[in-house]
């Protein structure tokens, strides 16, 4: 039998990225009718569960950081078929940096149960740090891995982690903690039946009241030693000069700029 | 706490250089400051040489049980460092290595860290950390005002730096006997190296890369023979792959992808979506083809060809 916990996060569709703007005036982000979806590595980490817990026996818990709103990234996370779901939402746990979003969550997982392994996806879409996997493994004095591209049970959990010069394996006592990323496995459909099962599972919010031994000092915004300044959007300067003409005449100026760059190659 | 600015100096990781370029700039403004290295392993006798690639220092952590990277050990051996010398600044690069190291060391410590940053800037008396967020679309001024050290990882082969000055490095080597009682939670099982790629965009010199909008067999064969002619190597967007004449990711570019930064990179049906455009920040020179004449692909560009790419890479290649 395996416990195993998913963070999984409530994000801006990614698809819809090109049309975030920033408001000249308050240097805010507009992100205004975006509309929010489970972070994608992290299905992938509630596929990692199911395929967990059909090897091993098991339960599959849920968790989240967010607005009120997330409840409905909670509900198609146990229709993919999580058995249970918590998400902390309150005002003091807002404007938190990674340090203080693992704290949060770490607390929120020790709340609601007794774990063997703890999966999150390796990356978010919006933020994006990847830090919380580690700093979940801290908080909970559990082993951790990121960027994993593999892994099952096996006397500890078995990882393999990608490295830009090739792939580390390791097994890691329980219980731990994961970064999954969109390589591990692909993500199954949701059915007819799980969705519809999905409404009579547990779904709770809680507040920070209800999590258990927190420190105050360690949560939202008083808890984050890193701030953002300005945010700015990035976009292309480059003076870029449009090639005009027939499309032989194109051809011979481009032919001539990659000449001049990179030098006329020899015939062989 | 300590006048020094460390670095992360990973094995064998050329961020490492960029590092101790960048902080060596920052020491300047700051004043002075140290620029010092941090070196862990089982055999550290080269460690000393952290001084040709900036390093006024170098503190060498060296124990049998750092002979493999374990995440928790190195972890615990870097916090003991910080704890004992404090220093203000501390940079990884943000490699597979460093984006886990960084933020469990982070934990420990309970300090702040900016994710793989594009720069760092020192301004507005602080230290401004550039970190992109929403897939490279947004690009947020991330500070860390009163936790020390104040904590960076950087994105490999982004920053923009001057040879940086060379230095007999002095050398701190560290007690770890701490380290002979120390368990680890991670059992190294092995490491299987990469097969060699025989199409590596990162290095290459001339990269010609495909977008959704190589759709023909024409098209993608103009694209590969142009590519062949310049000695080129062939990269691709995302979208690109849905096409079905690639399979997978080992030749995109972007934020999911790799980086490219060679003399001459040519972009066709490519529109430059914020996760592309991430990726080519580096290329010196870029020829972009697009039919659609508000791309903004060529708002990343030197040179833009509004046309067909069938027609256009076709013509050019047979000029050759
Ligand atoms: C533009 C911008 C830049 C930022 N830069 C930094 C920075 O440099 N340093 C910093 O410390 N913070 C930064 N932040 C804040 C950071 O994004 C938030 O603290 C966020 O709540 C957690 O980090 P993440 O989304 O980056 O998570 P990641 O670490 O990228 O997420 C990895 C996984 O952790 C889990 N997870 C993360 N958040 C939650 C959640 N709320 N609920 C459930 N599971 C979750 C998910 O499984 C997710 O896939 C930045 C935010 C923005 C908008
Ligand atoms: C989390 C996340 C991560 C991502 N990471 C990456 C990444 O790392 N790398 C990446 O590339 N993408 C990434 N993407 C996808 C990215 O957002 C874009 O969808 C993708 O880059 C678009 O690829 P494209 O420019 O080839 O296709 P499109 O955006 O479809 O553009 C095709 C272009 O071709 C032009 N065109 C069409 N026909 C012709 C013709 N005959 N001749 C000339 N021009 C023509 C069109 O005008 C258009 O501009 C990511 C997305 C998400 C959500």
């Amino acid at each position: 039998m395996m416990n195993i916990a998913v963070c999984i996060k409530s994000v801006p569709d990614p698809e819809y990225y090109e049309k975030i703007t920033i408001d000249p005036e308050s240097k805010r982000l507009v992100r205004d009718g975006i509309p929010a979806v489970i972070n994608e590595a992290d299905c992938h980490a509630i596929e990692a569960a199911l395929r967990l817990k059909e090897q091993n026996g098991g339960t599959i818990t849920l968790v989240s950081m967010g607005p009120p709103a997330a409840k409905e990234q909670l509900l198609e996370g146990l229709a993919m078929g999580a058995d249970a779901a918590y998400l902390i939402s309150d005002r003091k746990v807002g404007g938190a940096d990674s340090l203080a979003t693992s704290y949060t969550l770490s607390k929120l997982i020790e709340t609601v149960g007794t774990f063997d392994v703890i999966l999150t996806g390796n990356e978010s879409a919006d933020g994006a740090t990847a830090h919380v996997p580690s700093q979940l493994g801290v908080w909970l004095n559990a082993a951790h891995a990121t960027n994993v591209v593999d892994l099952y049970y096996d006397n500890g959990m078995v990882v393999t982690k990608q490295f830009e010069t090739g792939r580390g394996k390791y097994r890691l006592q329980t219980p731990c903690v994961i970064g999954v990323t969109p390589k591990a496995n692909e993500v199954r459909f949701k059915n007819v039946r799980t969705i519809l099962e999905a409404k009579n599972k547990t779904l709770k919010v809680l507040s920070a009241a209800d999590l258990k031994d927190v420190d105050d000092q360690y949560l939202g915004l008083k808890g984050s030693p890193s701030q953002n300044g300005e945010v700015e959007a990035m976009s292309g300067n480059k003076e870029c000069k449009m090639l005009q003409g027939t499309e032989t005449e194109i051809a011979d100026q481009v032919v001539e700029i990659i000449h001049q760059i990179i030098g006329v190659k020899e015939e062989a | 706490m300590a006048k020094e600015i460390w670095v992360y100096a990973q094995k064998d990781a050329d961020v490492v250089k960029e590092l101790l370029a960048k902080s060596q700039e920052i020491a300047k403004v700051i004043g002075e400051y140290k620029v010092c290295a941090v070196a862990l392993g089982d055999d550290l006798k080269d460690a000393k040489n952290l001084g040709d690639l900036g390093a006024e220092k170098v503190y060498a952590v060296e124990h049998t049980s750092l002979k493999e990277y374990r995440c928790d050990l190195y972890a615990k051996a870097i916090e003991k460092l910080v704890q004992k010398y404090q220093p203000e600044y501390f940079f990884f690069g943000a490699t597979a290595i460093g984006s886990e190291l960084a933020p469990t060391v982070v934990a420990l410590v309970k300090t702040g860290l900016a994710a793989h940053c594009i720069d760092l800037r020192y301004g507005k008396d602080r230290l401004n950390c550039m970190v992109p967020a929403f897939g490279g679309k947004v690009i947020s001024e991330i500070y860390i005002p009163n936790a020390r050290p104040v904590m960076a990882s950087v994105r490999p082969g982004i920053l923009q730096t001057e040879e940086a000055a060379k230095y007999e490095a002095e050398l701190v080597c560290e007690d770890t006997s701490f380290l002979n009682d120390e368990t680890s939670t991670e059992e190294f099982l092995g490491f299987e190296e990469n097969q060699k790629d025989t199409n590596n965009i990162e290095d290459a010199d001339v990269v010609v890369s495909a977008g959704r909008g190589i759709t023909s067999d024409a098209s993608w064969n103009a694209l590969t023979q142009l590519a062949d002619k310049v000695d080129g190597a062939i990269a691709w967007s995302r979208s690109f792959i849905d096409t079905g004449r690639v399979k997978d990711e080992s030749s995109m570019i972007g934020t999911s992808g790799k980086s490219v930064k060679p003399k001459l990179l040519v972009n066709a049906g490519v529109s430059g979506a914020a996760q592309y455009v991430c990726g080519i920040a580096r290329a010196k020179k870029v020829i972009s083809i697009n039919k659609d004449p508000k791309a903004p692909i060529f708002a990343y560009s030197d040179y833009g060809v509004v046309g067909d790419a069938e027609k256009i890479l076709t013509a050019v290649a047979a000029k050759l």
